[in-house]
Parts: C-alpha cells; sequence; structure tokens
C-alpha cells in the first residue's frame, strides 16, 4: 500500500509539473511577443533619444551620441511647450464634455424604455465609425457660411446672414481661437464608448438600495446625490483614467480636422498636440532622437496625471465591495 | 453577484471595468428610483441623441450626391439632384483605384484579427486553465503594459522594423490579373502591423480569461477522460465555449485595425499599400479646389464595411466593449 501511494504521490507530482509545463508554454507567446516587439523598442527608445539618429543618414546605431542635448533642446523649445498646454486643452476638455454628456445619458437609458437594445446599438454606432471619415463629415458640417453649424447660426442671429455677401461668417475651420474647441465637440458625438461603461456601472447597482431609500421617503435627487453618484465613482474614475490616456495620444482627428497635412500643425499651431509634434520632429523633420526625448516627455506628463488620479481616488472613489 | 472574483480584477482597474455579471443581468434594467418605465422626456432627450449620432452619416450621404460646388454655394436638406457618377469618379480618383486600398484594409485588417484572437486565445487558456507558480504576478503584469503609451513605442518600434528587421521596403508579390490590383512592390510593409498582432494583446488576453473561467471545468475533465490533449481541449472544448467572446474579439480587432490611422500613416510609405484611412487622407489635401461631395463618397466607402459587421454583431460588440472596456 506504502509503495502505490508514494507512486500516486510521485505521479501527481508530475503531473502537477506537466501542467505548470504546459501552462507557461501558452503564455510564453505573449512575453516572447513582449520582450520583442516592447521591451527591446523601449531600451532602444532610451538609447535613442540620447542620439541624433536621422533615418536618412543610416541606422539608429550608427548614430551620433549627443548626451542630453536633445532633452535641453525640447525643454527649451516654446513649441513644445505650446503643445503640452494644446494637449492638456484637448484631454481634459475632451474628457470633461464626454463624460459631462454620457452620466445624465446612461441614466436616461438606464430606465426602462421601450426598445433599449436599438438605442444603445444607435449611440454606440458613433464610436466605431473610423476617425478620418467621421472628422471629414464634421469638418463639411461646420464649413464656414454653407455649413449646417454657420447657417443654423445665422438661422438664431448668433452672427451675420450667410447668405448676405457682406457677411463674414465664423471660420470654424480655420479660427485659431476656436479651432481646438471644435474639435473637443466633435469628440462628443464618440460618447457612446464611455456611455456604455456608466451604463454597465449603473446595472451593477442593487435596486434594494433604492428601494430601501424610498421606503425611507428619499426624493430622486436625493437618491441620486446619495446612491447612484457614490456607487457611479468607479465607472467615473476608469472613464477618465482610460479616456485621459486615450486623449494624450489623439492624432488623426486633429490631423484630418487640421486639413490632412501631417507636417504643420493647423492654423497657427492650434491644434499641435505634443504626440502630433513629435510625429512632426521624427517623421517630418527626421529627428528621432530629439522626437524620442520628447516622448519621453509626454510619457511623463501621462504618468504624472494617471498617478495623480490614483492617488486621488482614495478621496472619491467608492467601492461597494469594501463596505459588505 | 456569485462570478465576481476580485483576484480576477486587473492591477489599478477598478472591477467596474470587469462588470462579469453583465451578461447574466442582461435585460433587467432598473429605473432611478426603482420606478417603473420611463418618461416622456426621457423618450425625448433619447430620441434627439439618436437624431445627433444618424444626422452626420446621412449628412455625408446627402453630400456624396451633391455636384462639385454643391457644398460651398448651397444650403439644402435633401438633395435635389443625384450625381451618383461621384462614386464611379471617387473611386479612380487616386493614382490606384479604390478597390486596391480596399483590398489592403482587408488584408492588414484580417491578419491582425486572426493573429490577436488566436494567439490571446492561446494565452488566456493558458492563463485561465494551467496551475503553475507565479501565476498571478504574471498576469498582472500583462496588465500593467497596457499603460505602455503608445507615443514611446512609435519611434523605436519605426527603427526596430526599418533598421533592424528591413521591412520598409521590398517583398514583391505579383497578383493575377483579374484581380485588378497589380502588384505589390514593398509588401513588407505591411509586416510591421500584423506580426506583432501574433503575440496577443493584453485587453484580450483578459477578456478571454474572464469567460474561459466562467466556462465549467467538467467540460475539461470529461474530454481530459477521453485522451484529449490542452491543445485538443482548447480546439474542441474551449473554442466553442466562448464563441460570442470570440466573436466580440474579431469584430473588435478588425473594426479597430480597420480604423487605425496612425500606424497605415508609419508603415505603409508606398501608396499601393495605402489602406483606406490613408486613401482618404489623401483625398483631404490632393486638389486645389476641395471636391467635398468625392471626399463625402469615399468616407462612406470606408464607414460601410464597418457599418454592416456592426449591423451583424453589435450585441456582442456592445457585451465585450461593457466587459472588458476596450475601444474598437
Amino acid at each position: 500500500m506504502a509503495v502505490s501511494a508514494k507512486s500516486a504521490k510521485r505521479s501527481r507530482a508530475s503531473e502537477r509539473r506537466k501542467e505548470a509545463l504546459w501552462g507557461y508554454g501558452f503564455i510564453s507567446i505573449w512575453f516572447i511577443g513582449f520582450a520583442i516587439f516592447t521591451a527591446v523598442p523601449l531600451a532602444m527608445s532610451v538609447y535613442i533619444s540620447f542620439t541624433s539618429w536621422s533615418p536618412i543618414a543610416g541606422p539608429f546605431w550608427e548614430a551620433k551620441r549627443v548626451g542630453f542635448a536633445n532633452y535641453n533642446t525640447f525643454l527649451h523649445d516654446h513649441r513644445y511647450w505650446h503643445s503640452i498646454i494644446n494637449t492638456i486643452y484637448f484631454s481634459f476638455g475632451s474628457v470633461l464634455v464626454v463624460n459631462l454628456v454620457s452620466i445624465p445619458l446612461a441614466m436616461i437609458l438606464n430606465q426602462r424604455l421601450r426598445g433599449i437594445n436599438l438605442y444603445r446599438t444607435i449611440f454606440y454606432l458613433p464610436a466605431i465609425m473610423p476617425a478620418v471619415a467621421s472628422v471629414l463629415i464634421f469638418r463639411l458640417i461646420f464649413l464656414p457660411g454653407t455649413g449646417l453649424v454657420s447657417w443654423i447660426l445665422s438661422r438664431f442671429h448668433l452672427q451675420c446672414d450667410v447668405t448676405q455677401i457682406t457677411c463674414s461668417p465664423i471660420d470654424f475651420l480655420n479660427d485659431p481661437k476656436i479651432t481646438m474647441l471644435v474639435v473637443i465637440i466633435i469628440s462628443a458625438w464618440g460618447v457612446g464608448q464611455t456611455l456604455l461603461i456608466y451604463l454597465a456601472g449603473l446595472q451593477g447597482i442593487e435596486a434594494s438600495y433604492y428601494e430601501a431609500s424610498s421606503l425611507d421617503g428619499a426624493n430622486s435627487w436625493q437618491q441620486f446625490r446619495k446612491i447612484t453618484l457614490p456607487l457611479l465613482t468607479p465607472a467615473i474614475f476608469f472613464n477618465v483614467v482610460v479616456g485621459l490616456i486615450g486623449a494624450f495620444q489623439e492624432f488623426a482627428k486633429l490631423v484630418i480636422y487640421a486639413g490632412g497635412s501631417q507636417a504643420t500643425g493647423g492654423p497657427a499651431d492650434s491644434l499641435l498636440t505634443t504626440f502630433w509634434y513629435l510625429y512632426i520632429v521624427g517623421f517630418d523633420f527626421s529627428r528621432m532622437g530629439l522626437a524620442s526625448a520628447m516622448a519621453f516627455g509626454l510619457f511623463a506628463l501621462i504618468m504624472i496625471v494617471t498617478l495623480l488620479n490614483f492617488w486621488g481616488q482614495k478621496k472619491w472613489v467608492f467601492y461597494q465591495e469594501e463596505r459588505r | 453577484m456569485a462570478v465576481r472574483n476580485e483576484s480576477t480584477a486587473p492591477v489599478g482597474i477598478p472591477p467596474v471595468a470587469v462588470a462579469p455579471s453583465a451578461r447574466v443581468r442582461r435585460g433587467r434594467y432598473r429605473g432611478m428610483g426603482g420606478g417603473s418605465g420611463g418618461s416622456i422626456g426621457a423618450y425625448v432627450v433619447v430620441f434627439v441623441v439618436c437624431f445627433f449620432c444618424l444626422f452626420p452619416l446621412y449628412w455625408m450621404f446627402e453630400n456624396s450626391l451633391r455636384n462639385d460646388v454643391g457644398a460651398q454655394t448651397s444650403i439644402t436638406i435633401i438633395p435635389r439632384e443625384a450625381h451618383w457618377d461621384n462614386y464611379q469618379r471617387m473611386w479612380t480618383a487616386l493614382e490606384y483605384p479604390f478597390h486596391v486600398f480596399l483590398i489592403n484594409s482587408f488584408v492588414v485588417a484580417g491578419m491582425v484579427t486572426i493573429g490577436v484572437t488566436l494567439s490571446c486565445a492561446i494565452v488566456a487558456y493558458g492563463f485561465a486553465r494551467f496551475r503553475f507558480p507565479g501565476r498571478d504576478v504574471l498576469f498582472y503584469f500583462i496588465i500593467a503594459t497596457m499603460m505602455i503609451p503608445f507615443a514611446i513605442m512609435m519611434i523605436p518600434s519605426y527603427a526596430l522594423f526599418i533598421n533592424v528587421f528591413h521591412w520598409g521596403n521590398g517583398g514583391v508579390i505579383h497578383l493575377p490579373g483579374w484581380t485588378g490590383v497589380g502588384t505589390y512592390q514593398n509588401a513588407f510593409q505591411f509586416l510591421p502591423q500584423i506580426v506583432p498582432a501574433f503575440f496577443g494583446s493584453p485587453v484580450f488576453i483578459f477578456l478571454l480569461r474572464q469567460f474561459i473561467r466562467s466556462i465549467p471545468y467538467d467540460l475539461d475533465e470529461a474530454a481530459k477522460v477521453d485522451g484529449a490533449g490542452p491543445l485538443r481541449i482548447l480546439w474542441t472544448v474551449i473554442m466553442p465555449a466562448i464563441r460570442p467572446a470570440l466573436t466580440a474579439v474579431v469584430v473588435l480587432n478588425f473594426i479597430g485595425k480597420w480604423n487605425d490611422f496612425l500606424g497605415p500613416l508609419i508603415f505603409l510609405q508606398d501608396p499601393h499599400n495605402w489602406t483606406i484611412e490613408l486613401a482618404l487622407n489623401g483625398f483631404v489635401g490632393r486638389y486645389t479646389v476641395t471636391f467635398f461631395n468625392l471626399q463625402m463618397a469615399a468616407s462612406l466607402m470606408s464607414m460601410l464595411p464597418i457599418v454592416v459587421i456592426y449591423f451583424f454583431a453589435s450585441k456582442q460588440i456592445i457585451e465585450g466593449v461593457t466587459l472588458s472596456g476596450v475601444k474598437g
């Protein structure tokens, strides 16, 4: 008996080893890819940021090493800081607009409406539309003079009558003071993404909370303030973090709104975000070393904002599970 | 709530993104205060929002039928005349006929989708069904890498693919004449986008792992008793059981890559390799006079496949997005 128990134990141990080997084998696919396509490039990125590599001149390992010159250059480049301000303007602006629109919408959708699935499908449709084509549509809608927005504004006497030859309508496409604002407004068209997360968050709130509070005589507003909003904070947090990281790296929308030329920054650089700027420096000016250094500057900004978010969440994000 | 397991929540991402019981709970919509039904006001808001979502698409279609100066000269909601030949003109307006770009988009998006789906299913299976030391740490590591922004990857990736792998040009592919596509002089330019896809992607690994964990283990056991090895089990038991999730992964990846602008812009330098997004971009700055009608016709062509896919798979897309927080 003892022998067979021992052998059973041994076979179980070998079975466990085999299972572990299979497991490692399967997951190694991702780790091999990570090593080649993420870890190695990351290391290269650090190296390139200390060189004056230009892809025209040859491979990056032949480029001259220049120490901290690239970092010095971009930190003293006022166009870079201008792009940082644009980046902050665009990302906070678009995340704010999208979230302010989608929370009330999600709450309305969360009521027992007829045809909820249809509405949800329609609301999400713009979010999967290609950025290039959707921005092209909005360029047309915002066309000064004969565009839809221009026409509506003049109809409501918010600007001069566009049918008059003397009228010079608001130039949504070229006025550097408003172009970024328009792109932020356009971003709200893709609200469906954020909306779905809020909808899932709302559906995760136990109905019993509402039942109990109505028994205590709470009205809808009190229920919203004391139940819905606190329990929705994890969803708000998620949407803000993910939204900001995405918005910091928005490219297509801004480039296309600027008229499709990657080499400028829109009218008077009004749409030039840092991500776009480092694209220009890298691919149009062929100064890859400088662009790599700039990328680390942007990375630092993203990390600071994300860490601030995570640090701040302790103060306002409320997790249902912790209190059970 | 029984399905929720806190250990499955990724580092730093709040549980809302996990929402594991979203599937179970589907169809039960509670009112704000437990009230029944929506008010008239709610319907009005919903209809207005639906209008705002759909109107730009109508506007695109309407403008695609106008004459060359239609957009600049008149303000109309209903088209006065329909210039269907705009689509014909648009098709041949660039150096290569438009179907070349459509095919390129299909090839890139299709290959990426195949790669991501297969690799993520395998990796997710490894995490969901096998016990090994360090499993949770490794999994959290994968999730944490989602935080690496593309901004710092863009230039070194370019250096890697161009300098090290020499995928910047070369790779001649002759296609038979009936395809109407002609010869790809620089087919290698497609590889920087396709090859990495075959090594998995964190979000979808996460999504599929969640689904595989929800399948009863008895199914694996039964197959194991029948003598099936791990790969057989993956193929014959797991894959069929997570079909809805796989559909979501397939569709989200396809849409995501189809809509991608930056990746193709960096790597597909040869105009013959352009995807439809690049071709659209090519339209914008091409003429001194802007042909909005042709732009809109081309835009519509770039959206059409996405709309068709969405029409058939919106349920899986919405579920996948709700579960993973990923965007198409």
